[in-house]
């Protein structure tokens, strides 16, 4: 997607807002990845950097979804593969390019993602509640909500799954799923 | 001008004079005691104390002034006159009035720590008017201060000033939060950083010139061109962590002074004439295990003066340099560990049964001098359940913390050793061996399957290769027989759930690397050795410490993250 397709969009979602309300809108930025072909995003405040996949580490006798560690500038990265995580079945044939990096409770992590698109500015006022559908498949606590976006003609639009990456990599939470998943085998 | 930008400055300089001070109010103390006992006591000395406590309270009273507590700056102003006084002869000091002064300087820490928290100050008004009136000096009232009929109105603050505080400063568990470095070592960096560059300089002049010069593109010239440079970078690396490393260490006497003043309030407390003898205490040691120091040197140094010594006796605190690790000493000459009470103590509270204590009770008795008792102490002495509870520790002549101190030296890999009795009269010895640094290990690289591990050196007794018709099965474990000994072999593959691609059992030897832990012993088998490193360990993020085998992680030189086995856990 180039610039000017995204300017507008967000030309498009800022217009359509202010038919009803004419005050100004906050907007936050957030980065678009790609999934097994399903978009998610996150906060772009969430996440500190994005790199192509490095050679990881993997950890024996680890939960399935640590995919393992590897070294950023001298850090020991953990990485994280988010279909395992959420028991996706992947239809992909393509492997993953890209990981973002982000720093949750002092720990830095991983997330394998198949590809960074790009990097939206959208009004708060779009993001919705996510549909039962979408927080059936993530667990609720885990979505922030799903950003509604529509092309200038009001036709083709998207739904992004809004993710709460801080939320998602608590030690609290991987700790508990990891102790679950030993468990279980 | 922000003047908060001193205030770390500001604050390491009252705790230095502050540490001056109380060290000088120590031997003032004594000389007094000699004095009063009719002894011959070198007066040029004496007045020399007070020279130096009269400069300290000087340089304090300047600086709080300068960063504007004015408190704490009246109260110094205060002592300084004080100090003045006494050393000409105008006041006199007493045994009891040294006390107030010591009281005093408590105060100037708390109000230091209020400064560091908080940003402000203690009310120090009351006080310094109290010691003024006490020795009767004509400091100068730098701010309006309260007038002295309401001081003596103020009881409770006398009532509190009379009744001499013993509680353990808390300043004993502080984190050493600057180091100071000797221009010598900062400059050996500067140095080393300077040579980096020049070497830089000299790679990308080598590949410049390689680039234009296409002629020159000849794999072995390029190759012969480099070598140098990367060995010399090979140096350079090497000596800039040993200076890195060498900036960070921080001389034992940094914690080790605050134990007379803690030990002077103990045996106070408790009506006890002990004496502290301090060794060593310019040896060195990383700043992150002296910082951690701290807290169980306090505990041993309580224990002894609570149930070591009975009414007088020396505790001697001695640092020392071993081979390859530092050795912290601390012995008194006092009772001993009572070992038979310490059996008793842990049947009452059924930590161990009758059978095990009448074991360790004969144990005992067959060696009075029971030099070094693992097991007893692994059951007894460092048993937190023993030894937290008070009553217990009443009997068992030990106190709260021996389970503290096992906890220390563990998680920074050193060891621990008591003897006690130290000699017929008894007495008791600790003996903390630690390591000098954390951080970098000696590992052997080995590969498991394509895997590359780091199995520390430390656990490693050798690595051999066992003919696979020396291995037989026992009980669904294998064994070989090494140097006569059997020997359970471990399949790490089978432990690290690693699937298996290429199955080499048709393969007529094994490699193991034999590790042992205490007394037992066991062989990992491995696919591959590469070879040994010195490495830089860096412990497991909290999300994996719940992978079993592993103690931590490292980064190799090509990049590469790998993991360091716990060899000793898969005992």
């Amino acid at each position: 997607m180039n610039d000017e397709n995204i300017q507008n969009i967000i030309h498009s979602v800022s217009t359509n807002n202010n038919k009803n309300n004419k005050e100004i809108i906050e907007q936050i930025q957030i980065v678009v990845f790609e999934l097994d072909n399903e978009e998610y995003a996150l906060k772009i405040n969430d996440l500190r950097e994005i790199i192509n996949i490095p050679n990881i580490t993997p950890i024996p006798n680890s939960p399935e979804f640590i995919r393992g560690i590897f070294n950023l500038r001298g850090k020991i990265i953990v990485t994280v593969d988010l279909e395992k995580r959420f028991n996706f079945s992947r239809n992909n044939k393509l492997s993953p390019k890209h990981i973002i990096i982000t720093e949750v409770e002092n720990n830095d992590f991983g997330v394998v993602v198949d590809r960074v698109k790009e990097v939206l500015h959208v009004p708060v006022t779009n993001i919705k509640t996510a549909p039962e559908l979408i927080s059936n498949k993530i667990h609720a606590e885990y979505i922030d909500g799903v950003v509604v976006l529509e092309g200038k003609d009001g036709t083709s639009s998207r739904i992004i799954i809004m993710l709460n990456l801080m939320k998602l990599l608590s030690d609290k939470d991987l700790l508990t799923l990891g102790s679950v998943i030993k468990a279980n085998n | 001008m922000d003047i908060n930008k001193f205030k770390d400055i500001f604050i390491s300089e009252v705790e230095d004079n502050l540490q001056k001070i109380n060290e000088n109010l120590l031997l003032g103390e004594k000389l007094l005691k000699q004095k009063q006992a009719g002894d011959q006591v070198d007066e040029k000395k004496y007045r020399e104390v007070f020279d130096s406590l009269m400069r300290s309270a000087h340089t304090l009273k300047s600086s709080s002034a300068t960063m504007g507590y004015t408190k704490m700056a009246f109260l110094t102003h205060v002592l300084e006159d004080v100090f003045d006084n006494v050393r000409n002869g105008i006041s006199k000091i007493s045994v009891d009035t040294f006390e107030v002064i010591f009281e005093s300087v408590d105060m100037l820490s708390e109000s230091l720590r209020n400064i560091k928290d908080n940003n402000i100050e203690s009310d120090l008004e009351s006080y310094s008017l109290r010691i003024k009136e006490l020795f009767g000096t004509k400091t100068d009232e730098m701010v309006k201060v309260k007038k002295v009929q309401d001081i003596k109105k103020d009881e409770s603050i006398k009532k509190e000033t009379d009744i001499p505080v013993y509680k353990i400063k808390s300043n004993e568990t502080e984190n050493i939060s600057h180091v100071k470095v000797p221009i010598k070592r900062l400059d050996s960096l500067m140095d080393l950083s300077e040579e980096l560059l020049a070497e830089k300089m000299r790679l990308n002049s080598i590949l410049d010139s390689k680039i234009e010069n296409s002629s020159f593109l000849n794999k072995e010239d390029i190759l012969s061109s480099l070598k140098p440079a990367v060995e010399h970078l090979n140096l350079l690396i090497s000596n800039l962590q040993y200076s890195v490393m060498q900036s960070r260490l921080v001389p034992a006497g940094q914690i080790f002074a605050r134990f007379p003043r803690m030990i002077r309030d103990l045996a106070n407390k408790s009506n006890k004439e002990i004496d502290l003898i301090i060794t060593g205490e310019d040896i060195e040691m990383d700043r992150s295990i002296i910082d951690k120091l701290a807290e169980p040197l306090g505990h041993l140094l309580r224990n002894a003066v609570d149930h070591g010594i009975q009414e007088k006796g020396i505790i001697r605190l001695e640092a020392k340099h071993s081979k390859d690790h530092a050795s912290i000493i601390i012995e008194d000459n006092g009772f001993g560990i009572r070992w038979k009470e310490l059996v008793n103590a842990a049947l009452k509270r059924e930590i161990i049964n009758a059978e095990k204590s009448n074991e360790y009770l004969s144990s005992i008795e067959m060696n009075p001098q029971s030099i070094w008792q693992p097991i007893l102490e692994k059951d007894l002495l460092y048993n937190p359940r023993l030894s937290t509870n008070d009553s217990v520790t009443e009997t068992s002549g030990r106190g709260v913390g021996t389970s503290v101190i096992k906890e220390f030296v563990d998680q920074i890999g050193g060891d621990i050793e008591v003897v006690s009795p130290v000699n017929n009269n008894g007495g008791t010895r600790f003996t903390l061996n630690l390591p000098l640094t954390l951080a970098i290990i000696k590992v052997l690289l080995v590969k498991i399957n394509n895997s590359t591990f780091a199995i520390p050196f430390s656990s490693i007794i050798r690595s051999v290769y066992i003919d696979n018709s020396d291995i037989k099965s026992v009980a669904e474990t294998d064994m070989a027989v090494i140097d006569g000994n059997d020997i359970p072999l471990i399949s790490l593959k089978k432990i690290l759930s690693i699937s298996v691609e290429n199955s080499n059992t048709q393969d007529k030897k094994r490699l193991a690397v034999l590790i042992e832990k205490g007394n037992e012993t066991a062989g990992l088998i491995i696919d591959k050795l590469i070879g040994e490193e010195e490495i830089i360990v860096r412990p497991l993020p909290s999300v994996l410490k719940g992978a079993k085998g592993f103690s931590g992680s490292t980064i190799l030189g090509d990049g590469d993250t790998i993991l360091i086995l716990d060899a000793t856990s898969f005992l």
